[in-house]
């Protein structure tokens, strides 16, 4: 009922950076879902899951004054959400199936090389859980989507060279069609041109 | 590359050491990893996420408290010590020090509250016998213990006695409970009131001004319902706590046990947004605007069972407390103090105890007659 609902991502970054602790609530209430989930389809241990999703805000409440988010909240979570799945993976040697399917994904060349494609994929990726969810708890996060791609983002996407995508992004869509439906397959489209 | 190797790779990457073609390596295979599938119910999940989101709310909190439990204890040893000298030596003659001989005149509230009738008339509830206080319509009122009256029995025809209300209220340094025609509980804290009919209507429909915690008897097809100053509260079978002061910044509701429909006042209960709490939470009205938080029930209801309990509180929203149950006025000298308390103290405790538990933050007090002076 409070007004951060209706702020924008970038907004709610420039009050997190001043400490403002309404900000910090917001985003958290917006991205739970959507990094929980994802954690915990990549982990398959509800309190793995948990546990980093709390550190993950901490953290990001103790280094709001030296992270540069102004541009990417989203982009920050996803990635941070997935380095900490990664460090999980790393430590629990015992996953060797995840792990050594890494040795065959190396060998073959429809690696993604474009950074901004990658970053895109894995939005993609994550958001898509939150079709996971009914759709009362959707809501908060689908609404703050629509602020946010009608704010800076455009912008952001504008600024990716076509010529240099264009065989990337054929292989993030290769590698994603499968998993994402057809919806959230044309939102990647749509973030990604 | 071999296990051994990729386990390094991913080390180096968590650790940020990867060049740009292995981080391409490291974040395609991880798009295409396969997912698991959800095996917990969304309550599960919900549940989770309250428990994490009740977590950071305490660690963004700022940081500078001062614990008052050593301090509590330290004082309750020495007032029992001191006490207990005191009876053998002097037998009824009361303890004295030098604070005693300001605040020690000052005592610690305890059950008072007067009961207006739907004619008009009041009665000390504090003076009043044991037993009847009144007959009327087939319905009586009991005093059934020290601090508590009893409604006993229907009232004739109901529609028509759903017109005539009942209002107790307490003063500063006065606690009540009561038992409401339909059974449900109620437990008055200082300066407060509450209103009611004396046979409730279609809907069970009370009033209340300050503080008071209910326990409510469930009846799905008759609403409870408790208006405050910001809040309208609709029980759904329940045990509550709603601090509505006229003097306190903000309006709140916490639940303790059941489900609560919390609405904001003068909103159309039809329409208007309602909050569903759940136990442990709390609806906050400021300004009109309802937030609803995690909270720690306990320090909620801690009045009613004889404590006053500070979390993290500074010291005027302590200083209100105190002001309603020693019945006193407070005025402030200086800029105000940025230190917070926690802790807890018995409420009968007299007031120079617990002024000495908060001088130990360096803040001191005077007292004039009914006024306490706060310097920082």
């Amino acid at each position: 009922m409070k007004a951060y609902s209706t702020l924008s991502d970038v907004e709610l970054t420039d009050l997190l950076m001043s400490g403002d602790q309404g900000a910090f609530t917001e985003i958290y209430t917006r991205y739970k879902w959507v990094l929980f989930l994802h954690a915990l389809k990549r982990l398959g241990d509800r309190e793995q899951a948990k546990d980093i999703v709390q550190e993950l805000f901490t953290t990001l409440w103790d280094r709001r004054t030296e992270l540069d988010l102004r541009s990417h909240l989203s982009g920050y979570l996803y990635a941070a959400i997935r380095n900490r799945v990664i460090k999980i993976f790393t430590h629990q040697r015992v996953v060797t199936g995840y792990i050594a399917s890494l040795g065959t994904a190396i060998h073959e060349d429809d690696c993604i090389t474009d950074h901004k494609v990658r970053q895109s994929s894995l939005a993609a990726l994550i958001e898509k859980e939150i079709n996971e969810l009914p759709e009362k708890m959707r809501e908060v996060f689908v609404l703050s989507r629509k602020h946010h791609l009608s704010n800076k983002e455009i912008a952001l996407k504008l600024s990716i060279k076509e010529s240099t995508v264009k065989r990337q992004v054929s292989n993030a869509l290769k590698i994603l069609r499968t998993k994402l439906g057809l919806f959230v397959w044309l939102m990647l489209l749509l973030r990604i041109f | 590359m071999d296990n051994q190797e990729i386990i390094k790779l991913l080390e180096r990457y968590y650790l940020g050491q990867c060049t740009e073609q292995e981080k391409a390596w490291v974040e395609t295979w991880y798009l295409k990893q396969p997912e698991k599938p959800l095996n917990h119910s969304i309550e599960e999940l919900t549940k989770d996420l309250d428990e994490v989101e009740q977590h950071l709310i305490h660690y963004i909190r700022p940081a500078k408290r001062i614990s008052i439990w050593p301090r509590v204890a330290v004082a309750a040893a020495v007032l029992f010590a001191f006490i207990a000298g005191a009876y053998f030596l002097f037998q009824r003659q009361a303890p004295k020090t030098i604070r005693d001989q300001t605040a020690g005149v000052i005592t610690p509230g305890g059950n008072k509250a007067t009961l207006k009738l739907a004619d008009g008339q009041q009665i000390s509830l504090t003076d009043a016998a044991m037993g009847t206080i009144s007959e009327k319509g087939g319905q009586t009122i009991k005093k059934t213990s020290d601090g508590t009256i009893a409604y006993q029995g229907n009232s004739s025809s109901g529609e028509a006695r759903a017109q005539a209300f009942n209002t107790i209220t307490t003063p500063r340094g006065g606690q009540w409970s009561v038992v409401l025609p339909d059974g449900t509980k109620v437990k008055l804290d200082a300066a407060s009131s509450i209103t009611y009919p004396v046979s409730f209507g279609k809907v069970r429909q009370v009033e209340v001004a300050g503080q008071a915690y209910f326990e409510v008897v469930h009846n799905a097809s008759w609403p409870f319902r408790v208006t405050t100053k910001d809040q309208v509260i609709e029980d759904i079978g329940t045990a509550f706590n709603v601090n509505a002061y006229g003097d306190e910044p903000a309006t709140k509701t916490v639940l303790v046990e059941g489900a609560v429909d919390v609405f904001n006042s003068g909103a159309d209960l039809s329409k208007g947004t309602r909050l569903r709490l759940k136990p442990g939470l709390q609806a906050l009205t400021q300004n009109h605007q309802t937030t609803v938080s995690a909270v720690n029930t306990g320090d909620a209801i801690a009045w009613k069972d004889g404590y006053f309990r500070f979390s993290d509180e500074n010291i005027e929203s302590i200083m209100r407390k105190l002001s309603r149950w020693y019945d006193l006025d407070v005025e402030y000298q200086g800029n105000s103090s940025q230190v917070s308390f926690n802790g807890e103290i018995p409420r009968n405790t007299s007031l120079s105890e617990v002024l000495k538990v908060l001088e130990a933050a360096k803040i001191h007090f005077s007292i004039e007659g009914k006024k306490i002076i706060v310097k920082y």
